[in-house]
């Protein structure tokens, strides 16, 4: 009853404004979601890593190659900023990275996917990131957590460099024609469905939110996805890719044009639209985890077995 | 050195002999206001991935106009710089958009190389605010 109590008040403090600094004025429950919602974070910035770095691969242009290198880099930075802040809290980032099982990892389960070509590489700056952008820019404005507001000025600068690097090779890609639009269109068949599922539950399915309540961030599930939407949407239309959702100007909102969520065929990478299933179904793929996880898990890790597996070693002093 | 003056920077030390103001009939009366001109227009022109303009960075070093076209003489903060593309697409876009100007030409130096030094005021105190150390 106490904990409650205390609860209670750290929220009224919170949603007149206060925001905190430190560790002493948390009480558990806040603590164990910002905890959360940092590991989310932190994963899903250094689980993009190996999906880009497969990608970037296929860079066809040396300044091309040299943008996504640096993307690379900058999500690995993400990372360690986010995992740093969870030390601050007590949380080993060693352990985080290296000693935890593919299917621990809190990234999203779109970069549990392959990303095969670079028209996949272009969409995944653009669409994913966006989605990062999304969540992150409100994280920034609403959070909170002090130290993390201000972690993150620096970051949604750097996302809009990798959001830019997106959009413009989506743009190249498209005028191109032939083969390359037809890659730029499937990556997009599947990843945009991808991106809608990324942002969770609908908010009338969702009983309760900690981390609304607890102010960690200021936007809704729904809110933020219609956020995405209206990024994307109108990015697509310009160049001709056809996404299944529109604007409807009586609600002023993105529709989807099909019945979220559905099933997902991985070995194709097809939304099958035409197979609804349930809210419980979608969690039970997330935790089974997506094709790709252990290879990216352990493409961060080293192979267990090897001298140089990073459970061996720590940042040097 | 004169033109240079204008924007702040040594034009003796960021072009040795620079082509445009040795080549015949380039230094008109007037070509301290069109250079104005180019500058103020690249003020306009951001770091993809800094909340700060080229000129604020102090990566412009020169820019004039030759006839009908402008040429910009600027650096990188890093010879592998990532967003150089990005950079050089939003320079011509923004150069092409002032009266007069039908072409850029722009032209990348490594020397003298670009350090913290040649931010401008505004700029250190934007990439400050930003949690850049400069």
């Amino acid at each position: 009853m106490l904990d409650a109590s205390h609860d209670q008040k750290l929220i009224e403090k919170i949603q007149s404004g206060h925001i905190i600094e430190s560790e002493d004025e948390m009480t558990p429950g806040y603590k164990k979601s910002l905890l959360n919602i940092l590991l989310v974070q932190a994963d899903t910035e250094l689980m993009s890593a190996p999906a880009y770095y497969s990608a970037a691969k296929d860079a066809p242009t040396l300044a091309s190659r040299m943008a996504v290198s640096a993307i690379i880099q900058d999500e690995l930075g993400h990372a360690n900023i986010a995992y740093r802040l969870m030390e601050d809290l007590g949380e080993s980032k060693r352990k985080l990275v290296y000693e935890r099982k593919p299917n621990e990892f809190k990234n999203p389960y779109g970069f549990d996917q392959p990303l095969e070509n670079w028209a996949e590489m272009a969409v995944a700056n653009g669409f994913f990131d966006r989605a990062g952008i999304c969540l992150l820019s409100d994280i920034h404005q609403n959070t909170s957590y002090g130290p993390w507001r201000r972690a993150l000025t620096k970051i949604d600068k750097e996302e809009y460099f990798h959001l830019r690097h997106g959009e413009s090779w989506m743009r190249r890609l498209a005028r191109a024609g032939g083969d390359v639009r037809e890659a730029l269109q499937h990556a997009c068949d599947w990843m945009f469905p991808t991106g809608i599922e990324w942002f969770g539950l609908p908010d009338d399915k969702k009983h309760h939110s900690t981390q609304l309540a607890y102010r960690l961030k200021g936007k809704s599930n729904d809110q933020l996805r219609q956020t995405w939407m209206a990024a994307v949407v109108p990015l697509c239309e310009e160049i001709g890719i056809k996404l299944p959702a529109h604007f409807n100007p009586d609600t002023q909102q993105y529709d989807l044009e099909y019945e979220l969520p559905v099933e997902f065929d991985e070995k194709a990478k097809r939304w099958l639209f035409d197979q609804p299933i349930s809210w419980d179904q979608v969690w039970e793929r997330w935790r089974r985890r997506g094709p790709r996880n252990a290879e990216y898990v352990e493409m961060i890790q080293g192979r267990s077995e090897s001298p140089f597996a990073g459970r061996h070693w720590q940042d040097a002093a | 050195m004169r033109r240079a003056a204008a924007a702040g920077v040594h034009a003796s030390e960021t072009r040795p002999g620079a082509a445009a103001a040795d080549g015949p009939g380039t230094v008109h009366g007037g070509d301290e206001r069109r250079r104005a001109e180019l500058f103020a227009a690249l003020e306009d022109v951001f770091d993809p991935e800094m909340p700060c303009s080229i000129v604020d960075l102090g990566l412009v070093y020169d820019a004039f106009v030759e006839g009908r076209c402008a040429r910009v003489v600027m650096t990188y903060t890093a010879i592998a710089c990532p967003a150089a593309e990005m950079i050089e697409g939003d320079v011509r876009e923004r150069l092409l958009g002032v009266p007069g100007v039908e072409s850029v030409a722009i032209e990348i130096v490594w020397n003298p190389p670009w350090t913290k030094e040649k931010l401008t005021a505004r700029g250190r105190e934007l990439l400050l605010a930003s949690g850049y150390c400069v």
